[in-house]
């Protein structure tokens, strides 16, 4: 190489002056420097790759433990009783007779009343509330609590609950399409 | 330097191999996960389903389920006929021998051995002694017991609306209370 420089001394000042390595000593310096490279790019890729593996094994714990402690909305036991309670006879009466909960529910959200004066949301509260009290009775039990709702839409327009509301629940939903409205009528029994 | 940059590239592609394998078994393994998590779940689920159904069926016969005379809003399921039941409880003797021959079977299916009816809200006796349905105690009990027999393992309970027809100042309307059907079986098929 030196004997080329010697030779050419004109090429080996143009090839310094682009910062080209020329000499074997630079050849040297320059593979050592891309080994040095890969192997920071193999790191590189190596760190990426746990990374992303440590994130989907935390994503994958999050997902199995959210799984044990959310409720189950389709459990047939609460579902069940929510078709009987609001299957059930209240004792508001209008001029077609006494009114199951639905068709108070119903009454409720237009403001209705009852025969004898009192209001269907006082009336409707009043049922719900023993009738989970006593359905669902919270001392020495294994329930916590329990919340009904009554919903349009998004909106509460009647709420009952009892005792603590926890991540471990079952329940059942109703949903019915009323004047372009939907009104959901839903039961959580919390454990 | 050959030799030592093909060495540096083999490790390369080696790394990258063994990186990527790891990247997909763990990726596979959150899948395969999840969706074992999700058969766990739906397993309990029907199993629970399954138990509470053999009680819900029982519940839906004809002879004990809400006729068309009552106007539920639609939903008949679930709705058990209380005079029905009350009939049907006097005269329970000519259904104990009706099945398929079989002596688990009964009228009602294979080994169900107690079918029991109690009322839940509203309660007639606040006390907790139960007031069994009888001709004279109808409609103000808290138990209807349509087979007694030996309560074997868990029985199975489902919600049911227990509805009669009542009648005040000559207009009728039916009336329906919150009641659980508890059905034991010797066997669950």
């Amino acid at each position: 190489m030196k004997s080329r420089n010697k030779k050419n001394p004109q090429k080996s000042e143009i090839e310094n002056s682009l910062g080209f390595p020329t000499s074997s000593r630079h050849r040297n310096l320059f593979n050592s420097v891309g080994n040095k490279k890969s192997q920071e790019e193999m790191l590189g890729f190596v760190l990426i790759v746990v990374l992303v593996s440590v994130i989907l094994l935390i994503l994958m714990m999050i997902y199995l433990n959210r799984d044990s402690t959310q409720g189950d909305m389709e459990n047939a036991e609460a579902g069940n009783y929510l078709t009987s309670l609001i299957q059930m006879t209240s004792d508001c009466k209008d001029y077609g007779g006494y009114k199951s909960v639905r068709e108070l529910a119903f009454s409720c959200l237009d403001g209705e009343s009852c025969l004898d004066g009192r209001e269907t949301c006082e009336v409707l509260e009043l049922e719900i509330s023993e009738a989970l009290e006593t359905s669902w009775p919270l001392e020495n039990r294994p329930e916590k609590g329990y919340e009904f709702l009554l919903k349009v839409e998004n909106a509460t327009r009647l709420q009952v609950t009892e005792g603590n509301s926890t991540g471990n629940f079952i329940g059942g939903v109703k949903d019915y399409s009323r004047g372009g409205e939907e009104v959901f009528i839903s039961l959580r029994v919390y454990y | 330097m050959k030799t030592k940059k093909s060495q540096m590239k083999i490790q390369q592609m080696a790394f990258m191999i063994i990186a990527l394998t790891v990247f997909l078994a763990l990726a596979g393994l959150m899948i395969v996960a999840v969706r074992f998590a999700d058969i766990k779940d739906s397993a309990s689920l029907l199993r629970e389903k399954n138990a509470q159904l053999l009680a819900v069926k029982i519940a839906n016969t004809p002879e004990l389920s809400c006729g068309k005379g009552f106007n539920l809003g639609g939903t008949k399921s679930n709705c058990i006929d209380f005079d029905k039941v009350m009939m049907l409880k006097q005269k329970i003797d000519k259904f104990k021998n009706v099945g398929t021959g079989n002596s688990e079977d009964n009228f009602w299916g294979r080994g169900v051995t107690n079918i029991e009816i109690r009322k839940v809200f509203p309660v007639e006796n606040s006390s907790g002694v139960d007031k069994e349905c009888t001709i004279g105690t109808y409609p103000n009990c808290d138990v209807i017991r349509l087979l007694s027999g030996e309560i074997i393992g868990t029985p199975t309970i489902s919600f049911v609306s227990l509805c009669r027809k009542e009648s005040e100042e000559r207009e009728v309307y039916d009336k329906c209370e919150i009641a659980k059907i508890i059905v034991s079986y010797d066997k669950v098929n």
